[in-house]
């Protein structure tokens, strides 16, 4: 049976407030966020994703430049579950000016990603689905959050979404 | 692709692994499987040397070809030891080879291309193990780790260039996860780890295993005491 993918667009908190308020580096323009960004009460709190380490290589591959959120010599603690048929992304923040700048950035970014999932999943793990949030900043400076949860083919529909977002009033 | 690896496929590899196959069909003699098996282990230290010698000619591809071989050839032992398992009532051993098979099955396809074709014995898998075994239930544990440690190469994961799942010279890249704590366990369906299941349940005051349905304990606290000793 063929996965449809599933595409959800939320408000989601002032990330550079949230910075602020966890001690926590400012990103330049590309970001990792931890799973519970925008709930923990505090930076010892934070959770990376399992897979942000891999997405680290897969952006640095590319020459994609990423920001660390978390200060130098400090560690967020990484979640590994086995509980999920999914691959499970961490949250990709872009800047808008990122995404205005580099009308590239994006499709590299998603990608890169698929690229590799491609080769993960070959063959046998068709049926295993993707879950990748991308957190934008608006022209506006607000936030919002796309969610995007289906089969690695349907990652490449997030792009436009994502654009249309960030434009929108 | 290497000729040394070309002429070992078509002279060594391919027909063993004909041969072998012929076997895995529960109608088989058991001796012939027990048999297969050791000839499987035979064929996979070839494989081994051959891999070793593309390694040390920084043969990447012919390397990586090895491996898929080597899991290719595990996939085999693994189906023939599901049924060998399963005439000997062995049957928490026939469900770990079915999920070996599965899964080196799997690896053989990721590793290199000259194993696109066993996608099709994944879905023979398959039909077996909806054939044989009754629904699983399965329990997965979450994790959290401060590092992990590429086993490539040694860096921290993530330094380095390596990406887990792949194949590099004849090795998968994995992750080693270090200094970890265990946040939780859960009951899912789909796991990354189909070993780890419920295996047996209380149904009425009985505590029976998951797949014969054979009485394990009518006390399940005795159960549990007895695996606590």
């Amino acid at each position: 049976m063929t996965r449809e993918p599933e595409i959800s667009i939320s408000d989601y908190p002032n990330v550079k407030e949230r910075i602020n308020l966890l001690g926590l580096q400012m990103p330049s323009s590309i970001a990792l966020l931890p799973r519970n960004f925008d709930t923990a009460d505090s930076k010892d709190d934070l959770l990376h994703e399992g897979e942000a380490p891999t997405v680290r290589v897969l952006f640095r591959k590319a020459q994609i430049v990423e920001t660390p959120i978390e200060l130098p010599g400090e560690v967020i603690p990484k979640i590994a579950e086995h509980d999920f048929h999914d691959w499970i992304a961490p949250i990709l923040l872009y800047s808008y000016s990122a995404l205005t700048q580099n009308s590239a950035l994006l499709n590299i970014s998603l990608g890169v990603i698929s690229n590799y999932l491609t080769d993960l999943f070959k063959g046998l793990s068709s049926n295993r689905g993707v879950r990748l949030d991308i957190v934008v900043e608006k022209k506006n400076g607000s936030y919002k959050k796309v969610h995007y949860e289906g089969p690695l083919e349907g990652l490449a529909t997030v792009e436009d979404v994502v654009y249309r977002v960030i434009q929108d009033e | 692709m290497n000729r040394r690896v070309i002429k070992f496929l078509e002279t060594i590899f391919n027909p063993t692994i004909e041969e072998c196959e012929k076997y895995c069909f529960i109608v088989r003699g058991i001796e012939y499987q027990r048999d297969a098996v050791l000839r499987l282990d035979e064929l996979k230290g070839q494989i081994a040397k051959i891999k070793s010698a593309m390694v040390q000619e920084l043969d990447e591809d012919a390397a990586n070809c090895c491996l898929s071989l080597e899991m290719g050839a595990s996939a085999l032992q693994h189906e023939l030891s599901l049924w060998i398992a399963i005439k000997e009532d062995r049957m928490d051993d026939a469900w770990d080879e079915l999920v070996s098979a599965e899964s080196t099955t799997d690896a053989a396809v990721r590793a290199h291309k000259i194993s696109d074709h066993m996608v099709r014995y994944y879905y023979r898998l398959q039909a077996i193990e909806k054939l044989l075994f009754p629904k699983i239930i399965f329990t997965s544990p979450g994790y959290t780790y401060q590092f992990s440690r590429c086993t490539i190469c040694g860096s921290e994961y993530g330094s380095c260039d390596h990406l887990k799942g792949l194949a590099y010279m004849g090795e998968f890249c994995t992750q080693e996860l270090l200094e970890v704590s265990i946040r939780e366990l859960s009951i899912v369906d789909e796991p990354a780890n189909r070993h780890a299941r419920i295996t047996s349940m209380t149904i009425d005051g009985v505590m029976r295993d998951h797949l014969t349905w054979r009485v394990v304990s009518v006390d399940p606290h005795e159960h549990v005491s007895n695996l606590e000793n």
